[in-house]
């Protein structure tokens, strides 16, 4: 899967967020997206995604060549896009179990052996070292930070995008949860050759990672690129460099 | 009078009885005129015949035939020897259950001055009745008094049904009594096809140790008034009373809860759901009372609505009258419409919008429907919740066969004969 981002403006309420953004991501690729807050990652995940509540005004999004704009947010995850959420919904009463099944059966268009199917959630459960209680209970009702971004990553392993777009991963996690999250995306990503475009705002997770592309956003758009080495020119100086003061 | 007195008397009618008469409540009144119905049944063949299809419905999908079937009021099928039909008159409670005391009992006043058929059920051990109640165009309020004896465990479930259009009713007066450490559930179930009206009371007084726990389900009707109260009355004895309703199309529902502590260490709650769309409308309305002296007691409201469409509505009342002051009580109420969020987290797993509008509204209501104990009354409730919600107006299937077998019951022959269940089936 190629996905191209085309000179991308985005608005929401009047107010424009994404304003001429450029990004293309090729299969296996690994991208991190960092910029300070407000700078519109989440927006573009959100916008890749068709989140209605967004306006797109100008440009495209390509999936191998062909438009999404105008696909619904299902048409989109069933072209193999998956978007981890930075703050995932709770919603009552919707199993978390039945809620992984039906999405995969969705995904996949075919019913599910329930037996393989519990097996893989338990198989990466483990791996992930989430609580077995955890699975049993509503959709990210009453997890942690720590369990809600686990699910997140779970799901992804389940689901098995073409392209996963992770909105800080790292995010209320303890140290050690964020080397076991970071090991298993890393592990799920090699072994399905996923892409994946990792937002954060901080190195602590990309320590565990090793992204080939990093760009830095500012304002609605892609202000410099570059490989590892800009992370840590980041840690040292900030975002302040990239911040126009004139705007 | 004394003054405190006084004060108390008026702040517990201000809490109850002005409600019919303020200007939101008027949209959800209706006026009936109530026809001397004809009580032979053989004047009902199609009544009949309907209510025929709606037990051997309910068998094949609970698993066990009606242990009791009430008519338009009458009792026609019996199978239960735990539940006999008894003389209103000779109840030693009719005097003091046909009073007119305030605005919730006017249901029980109706029901008292109308009904021809009073069943008794008593339960002394582990129990379970199921009781059809079917409702055609011209039907009678039935009571059902329940006495749950010490120690006993009594589940009663009672499904609704009615094939009837535009004027059909149904009134049920549920009396519940309990002696201590006793267990009553309630589970009813309204299955009623578009069209008809239901109107449900259920007064039930808990002893010392003992618990009332009301399910209430509505899935069909076009207008039901429901009245429920409450009353802890033994030390550490329980009430609770949860109502789901859901409104798919131009569907009123009137739900007014009375919870009362009337004694130490005692719990109550209220819990109340709706869905609605199309047009339909909730009034629902938890009045918590913990009387002086409830020490240590709680009390809890929880209302909350989910609205699919600017065309529904629904107003939450909760209201709380504490007369004690160690206790812990809360309430809250929320109404909203589906979040977008919600949605468009579902979507992005692949799930379609109609379906994850159809998850959401069923992971809402099958919360409650989960506190049902009774496993096969619980998943026929799931059902009927996920066909409704998916588009289909309830109906009874048509190819039932009952007719035959129908007949010869109302001619006087044994039920059993058809394959009905044992009263005990637990």
């Amino acid at each position: 899967m190629i996905l191209e981002i085309k000179d991308l403006h985005v608005s929401a309420s009047d107010k424009m967020i994404l304003d001429g953004l450029n990004l293309t991501i090729k299969q296996g690729e690994f991208h991190v997206l960092m910029g300070p807050n407000g700078s519109g990652k989440t927006t573009l995940a959100k916008a890749v995604m068709g989140y209605p509540g967004l306006k797109i005004t100008k440009g495209d999004i390509l999936v191998d060549g062909k438009s999404i704009l105008g696909l619904s947010t299902d048409r989109i995850a069933k072209l193999g896009l998956f978007l981890q959420f930075q703050a995932p919904v709770e919603i009552d009463g919707v199993g978390f179990v039945n809620f992984l099944k039906s999405s995969l059966e969705s995904i996949n268009d075919k019913t599910l052996n329930t037996r393989e199917f519990m097996k893989d959630v338990k198989d990466y459960s483990a791996a992930l070292k989430m609580d077995k209680g955890v699975v049993g209970r509503s959709l990210n009702k009453g997890f942690s930070g720590g369990e809600k971004k686990k699910a997140e990553i779970l799901q992804m392993a389940l689901i098995n995008p073409k392209l996963a777009i992770l909105d800080e991963p790292d995010s209320g996690l303890d140290i050690d949860a964020i080397k076991v999250v970071a090991e298993n995306i890393n592990n799920i990503a090699k072994k399905n050759n996923q892409s994946l475009l990792v937002i954060t705002h901080y190195n602590r997770i990309l320590s565990y990672m090793k992204p080939e592309f990093v760009h830095v956003i500012s304002h609605g758009r892609i202000v410099k690129e570059g490989s590892l080495e800009l992370i840590e020119h980041l840690e040292k100086s900030g975002y302040e460099e990239f911040e126009d003061h004139n705007r | 009078m004394e003054y405190a007195k006084f004060l108390s008397e008026a702040r517990e009618n201000a809490a109850v009885l002005p409600y019919e008469k303020m200007e939101l409540y008027k949209r959800y009144t209706k006026q009936f005129i109530i026809e001397t119905p004809r009580f032979d049944v053989h004047e009902n063949m199609h009544d009949a015949e309907n209510a025929a299809n709606a037990a051997k419905y309910l068998w094949q999908m609970i698993g066990a035939a009606p242990d009791v079937i009430l008519l338009n009021g009458r009792l026609i099928g019996n199978t239960s020897s735990i539940v006999n039909e008894v003389n209103p008159a000779s109840e030693p409670s009719f005097s003091d259950r046909k009073l007119y005391k305030n605005d919730e009992d006017k249901f029980a006043a109706f029901a008292n001055g109308f009904s021809k058929t009073v069943l008794r059920i008593r339960a002394d051990s582990h129990r379970r009745v199921n009781m059809l109640i079917y409702g055609g165009e011209a039907a009678l309020p039935a009571q059902v008094l329940v006495n749950a004896e010490d120690g006993s465990d009594l589940t009663l479930n009672e499904f609704y049904f009615s094939e009837g259009t535009g004027t059909a009713i149904i009134g049920v007066l549920n009396e519940i009594n309990t002696e201590s450490n006793s267990i009553v559930e309630l589970n009813s179930i309204h299955c009623e096809k578009a069209g008809a009206n239901a109107f449900t009371m259920i007064k039930g007084v808990s002893d010392r140790g003992s618990s009332i726990s009301s399910n209430t389900i509505y899935a069909g009707g076009s207008f039901i008034r429901q009245r429920n109260m409450l009353d802890a009355q033994g030390l550490r004895s329980k009430v609770e009373a949860n109502d789901v309703a859901l409104g798919i199309k131009g569907q009123v529902f009137d739900i007014f809860t009375h919870l009362i502590n009337s004694n130490e260490d005692t719990h109550a709650q209220s819990a109340m759901k709706a869905v609605l769309m199309g047009g339909s409308m909730a009034y629902m309305k938890s009045l918590a009372k913990i009387k002086h002296g409830a020490k240590r007691s709680r009390s809890a409201i929880i209302e909350r609505g989910l609205l699919y469409d600017k065309a529904s509505h629904i107003d939450l009342i909760p209201d709380m009258s504490i007369d004690e002051s160690d206790v812990k009580a809360m309430h809250s109420s929320s109404s909203s419409p589906i979040s977008q969020d919600d949605l468009f987290y579902l979507c992005t797993r692949g799930i379609n919008e109609n379906n994850a509008r159809l998850s959401i509204a069923l992971g809402f209501i099958l919360e409650t429907v989960a506190r049902i104990k009774d496993n096969n009354v619980k998943a026929f409730a799931a059902n009927l919740i996920r066909d409704r919600l998916t588009g289909a107006d309830f109906s009874l299937p048509g190819d039932m066969n009952s007719k035959d077998v129908w007949i010869a019951d109302i001619n006087g022959k044994d039920y059993d004969a058809q394959g009905g269940s044992d009263d005990d089936g637990i």
